[in-house]
């Protein structure tokens, strides 16, 4: 057999050296001359409108060198799909409403991360408290308050996916179970809190050092979010400590640490607490997964009808694309004849979810599996032959 | 809120140590390995303006061991250095085991059993068995020493006996009479990583088949590591069997008041207690018929 | 106030002088620049920023700088005893696969020499239970054990 230099050979990662010697750099290893130390300001409350915000004491801390809100932004929304431009419904610091605990509200940059720490405390926000909504149930009531305006329902965006004909093979079904199932949310942990250092030139122009999965979205969303080319906002990807998902947006500080690079003239540094992180951090959608499907006596598969409903927090981050992906990977797995999937995203007071690790999947495929064996112990046939069992159009 | 600043203060003997808690007062914290002080700190749940460390007191450190009397471990001992002490394995092995139970191997190198037990955690994993095994805590305050029953020495959850400017300088565990079983069994989601949801230090001896004398000491299911006096009535004087380790263990968990939290819930920790009470007394029972 | 103090890091003196709430997990990354020793929980629950002081494992996120005062720290960049070569745990975690995202690995090392200094032969369970204050999340656990197993082979060759 021909000798391959690759093929059938343990091949050392490229980075392994770096990463075994403490040598990798990651986002917070990053230190530059005159660099600024950010943090946020994370609203105490589910969801309330902002009255009045006043950072004068803040400003005048020693050491303090900017304090921005949301009005010194560019009044600009961001989410990762840029095609459609109503899912994007989330400012980098909150503007007129705060919807979850730890929505971010306010930003510093100061001489060290203490005094950045205790400038946030003089910050004074006053907020008129609303009721909020902490599952889908709620969320969905007639009467239930709504997070965002423009909308007549907390559900922000729903997918539709349907083949074949559910009706006459439900008919035509021999057995026929419908079943309800629940899952909770699930923080990514990736072991390195995200990070980020901007540094701007004379010119404005941004090069971002930033703990991202995904340096492109970071970028084209940047330069949208601060009124810049994209040739304009150069961003670099450090060694990243885990993401799972949970680093593939643009968040909140990379914008604050970009803007307030420009307008201090200095690098500006945010780095996240665990704290952080777990209170108001992306997760994995929680999920109320009604699936109802019909078999044959032998075990054929009839048809499948999937209703979701995803919780997606107070906003869309990547739900959209979860929704979507949750319908596909309903159908995943078996032939399934005749398939209709109905995927609702639902606003709730708590942080948004997001891409995780399977992105959908596992959620779904969680309610499948457990149906299928349900359906194998009442059709009386072993759950693994119910599974190898060929299905029309199978090879 | 920005981290809480402090001075640190590192004594070199217990007087100077003594001394400045007096001083400092309220706003003054003793510090023994930090791995509780340091979160609650960096959680921003306690804002000390002193920190005395006791880790400069020379021989504070001390494991020593008397065969006629018993055994002392010093303010400063690591819960490792207890864990792994070849004395404590062999005459006090449940001592040892408890303190290997406590937290991970890197608390274990920084933390130490009196530290934990000055924490009064209801979950502290090092209470039970100390209980159990009748210790005593030396404390030196500024009228001089006294001794306390570890028994008496916890009041609720972070609350002790110590009155201000009083530090525990050793914990005394004496020499366990003849033919004295001990265990101890804790429950916790991830192993023994994170605080027991449920923890169990059982002591029995036995003159014969009849037990002479019993401590059950149940933590995280009361405000306090709770010793269960009428479970061990039920059980002195008798012979322990089966049925009436039963019966004591149900009596046990009916003497603990848990709460729910994220840790369990109180149903769980009622019914896991009976269970693991059962598995102690049972452990300790065999280990009594063992020991000369 | 600010203490004078003087921490003996990966064989090198270093005379400091520090407010006293100043973590070692800070003093090294900040004020020495050794950002190999990571800050991921800032509790003492993810191990790592686990160094060793005086030749135990510890979190030097728990520890203040002015409680290692005098001592010996070694950190994952004083592991290997030259820049060129590395130490056996080091080329081990690299051949075997132990490293993913690379955050977890400088504690784990050491969190591995803690307990391979005195045991060059470990089963799988002293192993597990070694590394039961690091965590890693992107679940390569497995490969990890056998890095330090292996790792504890290489050593004893060594000798």
């Amino acid at each position: 057999m021909k000798a391959f230099n690759i093929i059938g050979k343990d091949i050392p990662r490229t980075d392994g050296k770096a990463k075994a010697t403490g040598q990798a750099v990651y986002a917070d290893d990053i230190k530059l001359p005159g660099m600024l130390h950010g943090k946020l300001l994370r609203s105490p409350l589910a969801h309330a409108r902002i009255v009045n915000i006043d950072t004068s004491k803040a400003a005048a801390l020693p050491g303090v060198r900017l304090v921005i809100t949301g009005a010194d932004l560019p009044k600009v929304t961001t989410g990762n799909w840029r095609l459609f431009p109503k899912t994007q419904d989330e400012y980098a610091l909150a503007i007129d409403k705060v919807r979850y605990i730890g929505d971010e509200v306010a930003a510093v940059a100061a001489m060290d991360p203490d005094i950045a720490e205790a400038a946030i405390e003089l910050i004074e926000v006053e907020y008129e408290e609303l009721p909020g909504v902490y599952d889908i149930e709620s969320a969905l009531k007639a009467d239930a308050p709504l997070l965002h305006d423009g909308y007549k329902t907390n559900i922000s965006i729903d997918r539709k996916i349907e083949y074949g004909d559910l009706d006459k093979a439900f008919a035509e079904s021999d057995y026929v179970r419908e079943d309800t199932f629940t899952v909770q949310a699930q923080s990514h942990a990736y072991m390195e809190p995200c990070s980020c250092v901007s540094q701007a030139d004379q010119e404005g122009r941004i090069t971002i050092w930033t703990s991202t999965q995904t340096p492109y979205i970071v970028q084209c969303l940047l330069a949208s979010a601060l009124n810049l080319r994209e040739n304009d906002v150069r961003v670099i990807k450090p060694t990243v400590g885990g993401g799972f998902g949970g680093k593939m947006e643009l968040r909140s500080w990379e914008v604050c640490s970009a803007f307030m690079a420009q307008k201090t003239g200095r690098p500006v540094k945010f780095t996240l607490s665990r704290e952080e992180e777990l209170m108001a951090g992306r997760r994995r959608h929680p999920m109320t997964i009604r699936s109802k499907i019909g078999f044959k006596k032998d075990g054929t598969i009839m048809a499948k009808d999937l209703h979701i409903y995803l919780d997606g927090g107070a906003y869309n981050a990547m739900g959209p694309t979860a929704c979507f992906l949750a319908g596909n990977f309903g159908a995943m797995l078996y032939r399934y004849p005749n398939y209709r999937y109905l995927g609702e995203h639902v606003y709730t007071n708590k942080p948004p979810a997001s891409a995780m690790r399977g992105f959908g999947a596992p959620q779904t495929l969680f309610a499948a599996e457990t149906q299928m064996n349900m359906a194998a112990e009442d059709l009386g046939i072993d759950p693994i032959d119910l599974r190898l069992k060929k299905r029309p159009g199978d090879r | 809120m920005p981290a809480p600043h402090f001075d640190y203060i590192a004594p070199t003997t217990v007087d100077e140590a003594v001394a400045a808690l007096v001083k400092g007062g309220k706003d003054a914290r003793v510090m023994a390995g930090g791995t509780d002080l340091m979160v609650k700190i960096r959680h921003r749940a306690l804002f000390p303006k002193q920190l005395i460390s006791l880790k400069r007191i020379d021989g504070l450190n001390a494991i020593t061991f008397d065969e006629k009397s018993g055994l002392t471990i010093g303010a400063t001992a690591l819960l490792a250095d207890v864990a792994s002490h070849p004395v404590i394995r062999q005459h006090y092995p449940t001592v040892a085991e408890a303190a290997q139970s406590t937290a991970n191997v890197q608390v274990r190198n920084m933390g130490t059993v009196v530290g934990n037990l000055c924490n009064a955690s209801p979950s502290a994993d090092n209470a039970p068995t100390l209980i159990a095994l009748n210790a005593t805590v030396n404390i030196t305050g500024p009228n001089g020493t006294r001794s306390l029953p570890l028994d008496e020495f916890f009041r609720g959850p972070g609350l002790t006996a110590l009155e201000s400017g009083e530090i525990v300088t050793s914990i005394f565990v004496p020499m366990p009479p003849a033919h004295t079983g001990t265990a101890y069994i804790s429950i916790s989601q991830r192993g023994q990583l994170d605080c027991s949801a449920i923890g169990l230090g059982a002591r029995v001896t036995l003159d014969g088949d009849r037990c002479t004398d019993v401590r059950i000491v149940v933590g995280a299911c009361a405000p306090i590591p709770l010793r269960t006096k009428d479970a061990e009535k039920m059980l002195i004087g008798q012979e322990l069997t089966d049925e009436l380790i039963r019966k004591a263990a149900q009596k046990a968990s009916d003497e603990t008041s848990p709460i729910t939290d994220v840790r369990a819930s109180a149903a769980y920790r009622q019914k896991v207690t009976t269970v693991i009470t059962i598995r102690a007394l049972i452990d300790a029972r065999k280990m009594a018929k063992r020991k000369k | 106030m600010k203490q004078e103090i003087s921490l003996k890091v990966n064989g090198d003196t270093y005379d400091l002088y520090i407010e006293p709430w100043r973590t070692l997990n800070e003093v090294l990354r900040e004020d020495l620049n050794l950002t190999g020793t990571k800050l991921g929980c800032g509790s003492g629950d993810c191990g790592a920023c686990t160094v060793m002081i005086d030749g135990k494992s510890v979190s030097s996120c728990l520890t203040l700088a002015v409680e290692a005062n005098g001592k010996e720290i070694l950190t994952v960049e004083g592991l290997a005893p030259s820049g060129e070569a590395l130490h056996p745990i080091q080329e081990a975690f690299i051949e075997k696969g132990a490293i993913q995202c690379g955050f977890c690995t400088p504690g784990m090392e050491l969190s591995a020499l803690n307990l391979l200094k005195n045991n060059l032969e470990p089963n799988e369970t002293e192993i597990r239970h070694a590394i039961s204050g690091n965590l890693c999340r992107c679940t390569g656990y497995n490969k990890i054990v056998d890095a330090i197993a292996d790792a504890g082979q290489r050593m004893k060759s060594q000798q």
